[in-house]
């Protein structure tokens, strides 16, 4: 394959599939389901008339926010949301071509960093929107997010690396790449007892930590909209606020299909190489049932408080993430 | 290198395609999802109201001034203090009743003695 072929490739998958078209698809096919979902646990119907059973309902609200007038306060930056939203949905959308969805995979050892690195830059940009906005509902949001961010992202970046680590410990071509561990993920739960508890540690803080880096319920403080409007939000409207929902339902569909490849054994009981077909329903299945609990826990929980949230996180998330991380090294340094 | 279904690279190399491909990325999502809509029909539509450029601030008095606005950071490290405060207070005066009957601490004790018992035996 020529340097123009593969650059070819490479752009046509970070901007189709898996990337950017794909990441449009599902967002939109993952949110009418999350509506659904809590519709019926309200006893309500939920979309219905925009498509086929309302499918096309989350498309509708986006293509009807991208059409409106931009309405900006006389405070507010306005160059600088319209530049730092779509990094921060490009970095999430960049990430989908590391994991075995990618006809072409592309990785290298240690790029698990890389990947975390890209994660974190969703965040940021989310921050960085708000704040571009002032008004003192958003910075309270921007107040609430900063604190579970700092108390979420490092018990769910430890638990990330949990499986790296020991697929690293027991495969040699591994050598701390993201991309490999998605392959060796699901022998890790067999392997021996060790690594099934450290597994098990790892996906439950990673669990938890996952849904306050979404801001989902219990850990939506940061949007609280009975207390301060919609927090980091409030100031949002038309193109602004479809970018910053973009951002937020991305994250809802990027994080649970990393948990799902590191935590659930991804493509298990297909490879990828073998029957892409077969993979691609076995991964995407497991990817629902996830984002399907959230759906559901989300609907049920009531909210934290802010420092309710953040002493939960440490509690159960980060103590349970560290000894998962402390014996996994421990275990690296062992032959 | 290219291997039989993936793209191996360096990690200097990967870290510069992952990157360009994260700017060309963004480059799209800022022509089709903001550009092409605000030019093509958002820029047409103008609404006016006196209050359209001001703060939402949800029966205060209208203002265009910055006030009411308390920094980010104060109210991070509130929310910090409050946390940690009550952790500290549970290590003092209650650290019986709630650390050391909460079924998360029992649990974490079996799971660490079931990991250091697994590192002795050697089951890995």
């Amino acid at each position: 394959m020529t340097d123009l072929n593969l650059g070819i490739v490479l752009v046509s998958e970070v901007l189709i599939y898996p990337g950017l078209m794909f990441l449009v698809a599902t967002i939109i096919f993952t949110q009418w389901l999350w509506r659904k979902i809590a519709a019926r646990l309200g006893f309500r119907r939920g979309p219905m008339k925009t498509g086929p059973a309302g499918v096309l309902q989350p498309m509708a609200d986006l293509l009807k926010l991208l059409s409106k007038e931009e309405v900006r306060t006389a405070l507010s930056s306005k160059r600088l949301p319209a530049l730092i939203a779509p990094l921060g949905i490009g970095a999430l959308s960049t990430v989908l071509l590391t994991t075995p969805l990618a006809p072409l995979p592309i990785w290298s050892p240690f790029d698990s960093l890389v990947v975390l690195y890209l994660i974190l830059w969703a965040t940021v940009s989310i921050v960085i929107l708000a704040l571009s906005t002032p008004n003192p509902y958003t910075n309270i949001g921007v107040g609430r997010y900063l604190a579970f961010i700092v108390a979420a992202e490092p018990p769910f970046f430890i638990s990330v690396l949990v499986p790296i680590i020991l697929a690293s410990r027991y495969y040699s071509d591994v050598n701390y790449s993201i991309y490999k561990t998605s392959l060796y993920s699901s022998s890790l739960w067999g392997l021996n007892p060790l690594t099934a508890t450290l597994m098990l540690l790892s996906a439950f803080s990673g669990f938890i930590s996952m849904m306050a880096v979404m801001n989902i319920k219990p850990f939506d403080a940061a949007e609280a909209e009975t207390e301060i409007y919609w927090g980091i939000f409030t100031e949002f409207g038309g193109p602004r606020l479809a970018l910053g929902m973009f951002i937020s339902f991305a994250e809802r569909v990027v994080l649970p299909l990393i948990y799902t490849f590191l935590f659930l054994g991804g493509s298990s009981p297909f490879t990828f190489t073998d029957n892409y077909l077969a993979s691609l329903i076995t991964t995407l299945i497991k990817f629902f049932v996830i984002f399907s609990i959230l759906a559901i826990i989300d609907t049920l929980m009531p909210r934290f408080r802010p420092d309710q949230a953040v002493r939960f996180l440490i509690k159960y998330a980060l103590t349970t993430a560290v000894i998962a991380l402390i014996a996994s090294i421990t275990l690296t340094f062992i032959y | 290198m290219i291997c039989m279904n993936e793209l191996q690279l360096t990690v200097d190399i990967y870290a510069l395609v992952i990157t360009t491909l994260t700017l060309v990325n963004a480059g799209a999502v800022y022509m089709i999802f903001y550009e092409m809509f605000k030019r093509f029909y958002g820029a047409k539509l103008k609404f006016e109201t006196p209050v359209k450029n001001m703060m939402t601030l949800c029966g205060m008095e209208v203002t265009d001034e910055v006030k009411h606005l308390v920094p980010v950071s104060e109210i991070m490290v509130f929310t910090f203090r409050k946390a940690f405060k009550h952790i500290t207070e549970s290590l003092t005066s209650e650290f019986e009743s709630k650390v050391l009957r909460d079924w998360f601490f029992y649990a974490l004790i079996i799971l660490t003695a079931l990991i250091v018992l697994s590192l002795i035996m050697g089951w890995y």
